[in-house]
């Protein structure tokens, strides 16, 4: 009872610190929210494109990321590639474009006075850019390279492959069934305005920001949604690869072994013990010498021996071992309570960081928003429930560095 | 009158699109701290950063590695028990951290002694049983709650940062909590318990062992050797598993003083309610009676050009560097121009030309300070070939591509594009707390005074393309050069050579040294000088050294 209201002026303190968001939709059905804030003479912008579940054909994994690096190095009607680096440049404007949880993002970065510019040209960005074929085959190449990560160290390696969903892993044969066809349905499925959402932050007014976003991003219509359904599946790609529960091994440099565990974050779960979960897991000390930590795909667990001297079977089994029993064990009231309260003061931290607060309005938009009455109410049941389903055995991925032998030989806990 | 309005708006305009610099203000707290503040109407957090000056360069030869070591057992976490008063408790902590610290020691010798001979008895795992014992008791005195960390139960999170030059953490958590962070920094600075020394030392070795060796450290350690600033910790790696915590804590004590650290506070609060706070308990640290400067070797730029060659990672990757002035020199401003016309950007000469024309890297950037810049560092280039083309190739081009900069006057769009761009990230730079307050402590730690990053854009502003040109013809010349040509590992094996110049140097190193630490940290510096060599140079060596050994020896 105590903790009310502590939790009802920390929120108050939150939202009271954060610039008011001001939403309109223009015609063509693009969602704007505006953030206004004259500190600095700055705006950022943040362009999202929602990837709908089916988008992707089966058979045609890694569709996303090949059309994503094929339109990073495409020209537009009006700007060959290098010209259109040159104008970003001149104008010392930061454009990036990311591939991101369900859908894409364009991230902006300017100087107030080349506001015009920048949202000009991230329009030109998406309303003409012309995906050249003979761009493909070098992009299915730089694709796999991407998705290798020579460059990483083997730890980072190895989550990269842990984290993504085996089943929608690409391969080189996905990659090369992919065809301009694909891609161009594709594109006509997602870069679309009723699809977007633009986040505006930073040193403009609401009717500026309309009337930049009208003169800019108003005549983005939405292309005819393809008339023929979902390409087939070539018949080599029609099955689907078989789900690896165990990575390949990737060489340590070093003689010690280090095993991996992903799980997921399960798509059922609501956000609200998600957050609570993502603060109490990592400093679980029961775990030890497990290591936790959380982000925003899943949970990761990591147990080395240093010298290599353990079988990896029986890390494997150790590491297993501890998560399951501390799934088990649960969280205590005061745990929660404690969670709650500290999940409600670090709303806060979010005024300290402009990305964080894009980052939230654009959660809240797409409906993956913390709603603060659902976290006041939830249970600790709730809490040990959301737990259990989080590291269900059978929903972890495990991977090892160095060592010799298989992880899951022995029977699992 | 309309006309002097409209004049007036339009400057007023203009003035709000100019980039203004913080206001910064600055205290010095009676210990010899030294206090900014940046106020930030509005925000409902604090950004609250300790900036020590010194870092990796300062530490002695004895204690290599020990920063790295205090930004995880001191800063990495925020424990209740590590803020203990005098008292009972803290005695019980005290003596049972000095027990296991003994066990530990005990016990590294006892494997290095079964490690040579593995035949005879051993006292292994008594000494492991009594370890596990203390470790128990220990765990007793350890708050199991899973959100023991203080700074995590309110909301917040803190980090910390090891260069060079600096050890800088930095604390974000709700303004309420700003009492609260001052009394816990002055306390964990004071107690300096550092509970979970042992934890923290394992995983930092492990994190260094499975990194495994860097190319940059390996440039660094061949351009600017004899100082710490080449050093790579890898290479000492012995010297840490035997720090010990009572060693750690004698470190914390000499370099984490008031008079070498700075506070920056970035927040929605005023100087009249901060420093009273910051002076209570941060103010209250004891100030040493005598100031100890380190005194370090000098570097010189002239050391001729230095090739190495390894086979390392998994990329054919050209590193070059130069050795370049330390921050606070004329020409680092200038430099920094050069750096971001080079490759500041997808237009930059390296990303256009190399890059996008003719396709010979896949990867180029370019850093300044490297590894710091208080002490003379380097401009480094680092270029990934792409497929197909050699590092010859790559070589050649960055080579020409230094020559035309020196020689073509610069074109006017690309200035104002490179100035551009510096711009917006300066803006950026001020608009982040974190951002900003990690720009004032560097330049401070670095350059010894925080306006440097201030004054930066109004310096480069100033700057003219000449002389950026003459500073790149003085600086970025064959002799101030180092290249690094790293070619991927094979999967196999490493260099068999230095495998063998290993083995040959441990065993003479055997033969005069008998503490095994120290034994170990000859051999690895060895074995870093001898990666300057050309492998023609590599095998006479090991030649020599293996004439040195004893025939059943060798």
């Amino acid at each position: 009872m105590k903790a009310a209201p502590v939790l009802l002026v920390a929120a108050a303190i939150s939202l009271q610190a954060q610039p008011r968001v001001q939403a309109f939709t223009l015609p063509n059905g693009l969602r704007v929210l505006h953030m206004e804030d004259h500190e600095h003479p700055l705006v950022r912008a943040r362009l999202f494109l929602r990837i709908e579940p089916g988008t992707v054909p089966p058979g045609r994994q890694g569709l996303p990321l090949l059309f994503q690096g094929l339109f990073d190095h495409a020209e537009t009607a009006d700007l060959k590639a290098g010209e259109l680096d040159r104008t970003l440049d001149d104008s010392g404007i930061q454009l990036t474009q990311s591939a991101e949880p369900g859908g894409f993002s364009w991230r902006l970065l300017a100087r107030s006075r080349e506001q015009d510019r920048a949202m000009g040209l991230l329009a030109d960005r998406l309303m003409r850019t012309i995906l050249d074929p003979s761009l493909l085959q070098a992009q299915r190449l730089a694709c796999l390279r991407q998705l290798d990560q020579p460059w990483e160290s083997p730890q980072a390696r190895l989550r990269q492959t842990l984290t993504m969903e085996p089943a929608a892993r690409p391969t080189a044969g996905s990659l090369g069934a992919i065809t301009l066809q694909d891609l161009l349905d594709f594109r006509a499925r997602v870069v679309r305005p009723d699809r977007a959402i633009l986040i505006l932050h930073g040193d403009l007014g609401l009717e500026q920001a309309k009337r930049l976003v009208l003169l800019s991003l108003g005549p983005w219509t939405a292309q005819p949604l393809p008339a023929r359904g979902l390409p087939r599946p070539s018949p080599a790609a029609a099955a689907p690869p078989p789900v690896p529960q165990e990575a390949p091994p990737i060489p340590l440099p070093d003689s010690g072994t280090l095993v991996l565990a992903f799980a997921p974050r399960p798509e059922d779960l609501a956000l609200e013990p998600v957050e609570l979960l993502n603060l109490l897991v990592p400093g679980q000390t029961s775990l030890l010498p497990v290591r936790v930590e959380t982000g925003e795909d899943g949970l990761v667990a990591a147990l080395d021996d240093g010298d290599g001297a353990s079988p990896r079977v029986s890390l494997g089994s150790l590491l297993h071992e501890r998560l399951e029993s501390f799934r088990r064990k649960g969280f205590t009231q005061t745990d929660l309570d404690r969670a709650r309260a500290a999940w409600f003061a670090r709303r806060s931290l979010d005024s300290l960081h402009p990305e964080a607060q894009m980052d939230r309005t654009l959660a809240e938009a797409l409906g993956r928003g913390v709603d603060e009455g659902r976290m006041k109410a939830l249970t600790l049941s709730a809490l040990n429930a959301a737990l259990q389903i989080w590291l269900d055995p059978a929903r972890l991925r495990i991977g090892a560095l160095g060592g010799s032998g298989g992880l899951l030989a022995g029977p699992r806990p | 009158m309309r006309l002097l309005l409209a004049m007036l708006a339009t400057t007023l305009a203009l003035h709000g699109q100019m980039p203004r610099p913080s206001e910064v203000q600055e205290r010095r707290l009676a210990n010899g701290a030294r206090l900014l503040l940046v106020e930030r109407p509005g925000l409902s957090a604090f950004n609250g950063t300790l900036v020590f000056q010194g870092g990796r360069a300062e530490e002695p030869a004895a204690a290599v590695g020990a920063t790295d070591l205090l930004a995880e057992a001191l800063f990495g976490a925020t424990w209740p028990e590590d803020l203990l008063a005098p008292g009972k408790n803290q005695k019980d902590l005290d003596a049972l951290l000095g027990q296991e610290e003994g066990l530990l020691e005990a016990l590294r010798l006892e494997r290095l002694r079964l490690r040579r001979d593995p035949a005879a008895p051993t006292q292994a795992p008594a000494l492991e049983a009594s370890l596990e014992s203390v470790r128990s008791r220990l765990k007793t005195l350890f708050s199991e709650s899973p959100l023991a960390d203080l700074y995590t139960a309110r909301g917040g999170r803190q980090k910390a940062e090891v260069s060079a030059d600096a050890l800088l953490v930095q604390t974000e958590l709700p303004l309420e909590s700003f009492e609260f962070w001052c009394r816990t920094e002055a306390q964990r600075l004071q107690t300096l318990q550092l509970s979970r020394f042992s934890q923290a030392r394992a995983s930092l070795v492990r994190e260094l062992r499975s990194q495994g060796p860097q190319g940059m450290a390996l440039l660094c350690g061949a351009a600017l050797p004899g100082h710490p600033y080449g050093r790579e910790l890898l290479d000492y790696l012995p010297s840490l598993e035997a720090l010990r915590w009572s060693d750690l804590r004698a470190h914390a004590r000499r370099s984490l003083r008031p008079d070498r650290m700075m506070i920056i506070l970035v927040g929605s609060f005023s100087m009249e309610r901060v420093l009273p706070v910051v002076e209570r308990q941060l103010g209250s640290l004891p100030s040493p009676l005598l100031r100890e400067e380190s005194i370090l070797p000098e570097i010189t730029p002239d050391l001729g050009d230095r090739r190495v060659q390894a086979t390392l990672g998994a990329a054919s990757r050209l590193l070059t560097g130069w050795r370049t002035p330390p921050r606070e020199h004329p020409d680092h401003l200038a430099l920094r121009m050069a750096a971001q016309l080079l490759a500041g950007g997808p237009t930059s000469r390296l990303q256009s030309n190399l890059m996008r024309m003719k396709g010979l890297a896949q990867r180029a950037q370019m850093s300044l300070d490297v590894p710091g810049g208080r002490f003379p560092g380097l401009l480094v280039a680092d270029l990934w070939a792409s497929e197909g083309h050699s590092l010859a190739e790559v070589e050649v081009a960055l080579h020409s591509e230094i020559l035309r900069f020196q020689q073509d006057p610069i074109p006017q769009d690309e200035w104002l594009r490179a100035l551009a761009q510096l711009e917006t990230e300066h803006l950026r730079r001020e608009d982040e707390p974190g951002a900003l307050a990690r720009a004032l402590g560097l330049a401070w730690a670095e350059g010894g005074d925080w306006h440097l990053a201030e004054l930066e854009i109004q310096r480069l502003r100033a700057l003219l393309p000449e002389v950026v040109q003459q500073a790149v013809r003085v600086w970025l010349k064959p002799s101030h050069r180092t290249t690094v040509l790293l070619e991927p590992t094979p999967a196999t094996s490493q260099d068999p050579v230095e495998a063998k110049l290993v083995q040959v140097l441990k065993t003479l190193a055997a033969l005069r040294i008998t503490d095994p630490a120290q034994r170990e940290r000859l051999v690895a510096e060895g074995v870093r000088q001898l990666r300057m060599l050309s492998v023609e140079e590599r095998l006479r060596t090991l030649t020599l050294l293996e004439a040195q050994l004893a025939p059943e020896k060798r």
